[in-house]
């Protein structure tokens, strides 16, 4: 059965009639409830699109209109046009959808994830898992796939905070695997952390998965971690020392991270340094110390400079050959 | 020890195939069996989803689907690979070892038998007779562990005894099991190398779950030895963590002490590497498993790798002890390596592939 919502005609109903504490169809998290510029706008042209009631037993379900109705409410009005579905007239999933439809396509605002997220568990109570996932997951935005439904779903496990910040975009969802690699007091202290330092999403996205990764490597705490790397993120840095804060602890934290590589990194740097090529000529190691493709590169503006250059390289090569062997051979020692 | 599988799927035209029958007879009385017309139809209901991996390794379809029965190991680009065919008789693993790679290299995880060994054994034949010029190096240990599924279909046996009749090829069985029953007191003829997938105790107990012990392994190694098989070890995946020194030098040690190094055909070493696919499911499958948060870069075939300086380091401490056990004349190569991790740790590397392979197929030949 699909609910021909614009066949129903709307009707008067008394605010009175609705019961405000029934959110069985309710998809909305992590917004404010008082929104000045929709009670304007109420004001300013009335209802426009009436919002859809179902008669319960103890009065109106709202099934969409919820914002709309509070605003109404608020402005002092007694009643409502509205369209009242009669009890029994709909299916739940019916209605849930019709709700998806209206924020999704006539009231132009689109369910953040956790509220798809809402959405989703409703419908695969409602409908079942594989209908929610090929019919629902289009229109919503997401490919019909399972491990998508199972994605989303799995962001209602966070903590409190944490749905909040994702609903609310200040933290990205691509984030979610890597907070679920932290225990709950830990995700929340991450999000402390990244927004005490005011971290753009590229860094934040960096920086959770190199502390989450360290803390399940060496099964330490975040806190433990961070009071390792002498932070304290509830203490914000002074006037204008944020940047150089923040470079500090991602800096500190990559190299906690991936101690060998650093290590291996800082050898190859120290024997570059110490075979004192000019400044004009760099030998530079292959990607990630991969493969054995080196690069020397060299900055010249004439003859002479390549004359230089030239008779600087056939020096090392007789004076310092074993030094540059060992450059080549870049190793690692325990 | 039988696999512990709970469904076993046979398609119709399998109904009478010995391999059924045998694996009927020897099924755990709880293990459901079920006909089907089409056992494509099991495959899609095994497709990835989560919860998948885990059914699909206790399902087993006895099929008629015809596989290839003999195809190259994939390798992996820029990478001296050994030039080993796998034969094809199985797909999929009863075996729960996190770091497993099949986990992602499969879209699904059911376990696939081809059961009818006749028509599988001929085509394989085929194949071995249309190229008497080339050596062939046979494998069933690169879909599958070789016997986790021996107790059930006894199928090493079958393939002992087709291989035996080919001098331009040996057979080498891959297993972390002691399930070698099925393969004492057959003539083999040389022709075949039993080979132990090895590694520190620790990674054992913790990565590697419904395996045999390395003691178990290594008295398993010692009865085939005895039996007259050739043997192989793979350390592979060698892992990277803190005491991973003691525990590998430990392990090369027991190798040595239990098994006369005359009796080893080669051993391999590989560090673990992974496709990134993989860091996923082995994250949501085995949540306690640490390796993946160790110190990776993604490597020119695209799959995640130790650092190269730390990949020669581990080698080149492999190689030490093996030489330092007794070990000196025992061949050994790596697996899907680079030919500077080669350079780096063995001291030398193959000019390509093809000379690898030469100079492996030399080692199992009298």
């Amino acid at each position: 059965m699909t609910l021909q919502v614009h066949a129903i005609p709307a009707v008067s109903v008394g605010l009175d009639a609705i019961d405000w504490d029934d959110g069985a169809y309710l998809l909305r998290y992590g917004r404010p409830t008082g929104a000045p510029e929709l009670d304007a706008s109420l004001e300013r042209v009335g209802m426009l699109n009436p919002p859809l009631l179902i008669r319960g037993k103890t009065g109106a379900v709202i099934v969409y209109g919820f914002a709309r109705l509070e605003a109404w409410r608020r402005l002092g009005r007694k009643s409502v046009q509205a369209r009242v579905v009669s009890e029994g007239a709909a299916s739940d999933e019916d209605l849930l959808s019709a709700a998806i439809d209206d924020n999704e396509a006539t009231g132009g605002r689109r369910l953040n994830v956790i509220e798809q997220a809402m959405a989703l568990e409703k419908l695969a109570d409602w409908a079942g898992p594989d209908k929610t996932i090929q019919a629902y997951l289009p229109r919503l935005g997401h490919k019909p796939s399972r491990a998508v439904f199972e994605k989303i779903l799995g962001y209602r496990a966070l903590p409190q905070g944490l749905q909040v910040a994702l609903a609310d975009g200040r933290l990205g969802e691509g984030m979610a695997p890597t907070l679920r690699l932290l225990e709950p007091d830990d995700q929340e202290l991450l999000l402390i952390c990244m927004e005490t330092l005011r971290m753009s999403a590229g860094t934040r996205r960096d920086f959770a998965r190199e502390a989450a990764e360290i803390c399940r490597r060496d099964r330490v705490s975040l806190a433990d971690l961070l009071a390792e790397a002498e932070f304290d993120p509830a203490a914000a840095p002074l006037a204008g020392e944020t940047p150089h804060v923040r470079a500090a602890l991602l800096a500190w934290m990559h190299k906690r991270r991936y101690p060998i590589l650093h290590q291996i990194e800082s050898d190859y740097a120290a024997a570059h340094a110490e075979l004192e090529l000019c400044d004009a000529l760099t030998l530079r190691h292959p990607k990630d110390f991969e493969g054995d493709e080196f690069h020397l590169e060299g900055r010249v503006k004439n003859v002479e400079d390549l004359r230089k250059v030239v008779g600087l390289l056939a020096d090392r090569l007789e004076k310092r050959r074993p030094l540059l062997e060992r450059i080549f051979e870049t190793r690692w020692r325990e | 020890m039988h696999p512990p599988i709970h469904t076993i799927y046979v398609e119709d035209s399998v109904r009478s195939a010995p391999v059924t029958r045998r694996v009927l007879e020897r099924k755990s009385g709880g293990a459901k069996v079920e006909f089907v017309a089409d056992g494509r139809e099991v495959v899609r209901r095994f497709e990835m989803g989560r919860g998948a991996q885990g059914r699909g390794k206790r399902s087993l379809l006895l099929s008629d689907l015809r596989a290839e029965p003999i195809k190259p190991c994939p390798g992996t680009p820029r990478s001296l690979c050994c030039r080993y065919e796998i034969l094809n008789f199985a797909t999929g693993c009863p075996l729960e070892c996190a770091y497993c790679i099949l986990q992602d290299y499969f879209s699904n995880p059911l376990l696939i038998v081809q059961a009818n060994s006749d028509a599988f054994l001929a085509a394989a034949g085929e194949t071995l007779r249309a190229r008497p010029d080339r050596f062939f190096r046979l494998g069933t240990g690169e879909f599958t562990d070789s016997l986790a599924l021996d107790p059930l279909t006894d199928y090493a046996r079958l393939l002992i005894e087709f291989v035996r009749d080919f001098p331009n090829a040996v057979l080498e069985l891959k297993t972390k099991t002691a399930s070698i029953e099925g393969i004492l007191g057959i003539d083999h003829g040389r022709r075949v190398v039993c080979a132990w997938s090895a590694n520190s105790e620790r990674v054992i107990a913790e990565e590697e779950f419904g395996v045999a012990s390395l003691e178990e392994r290594l008295g398993a190694a010692g009865r085939c030895e005895a039996a007259g098989y050739r043997l192989a070890f793979h350390f592979d995946p060698i892992f990277h963590y803190d005491g991973w020194r003691d525990d590998y030098r430990r392990a090369v040690e027991r190798i040595f002490e239990k098994i006369r190094p005359e009796s080893i055909a080669w051993i391999s070493l590989g560090c673990f590497r992974y496709r990134p696919g993989l860091e996923r499911v082995i994250r949501e499958r085995f949540p306690l498993s640490s390796h993946t948060y160790g110190e990776f870069i993604r490597g020119s075939d695209g799959k995640m790798r130790y650092p190269q300086p730390l990949r020669i380091e581990m080698c080149r401490q492999m190689m030490q002890w093996i030489r330092a056990a007794g070990g000196s004349d025992v061949p050994a190569y790596l697996c899907m390596e680079n030919a500077q991790v080669w350079q780096g740790a063995m001291g030398r590397a193959p000019r390509d592939s093809a000379e690898l392979g030469r100079w492996l197929d030399a080692a199992c030949q009298d």
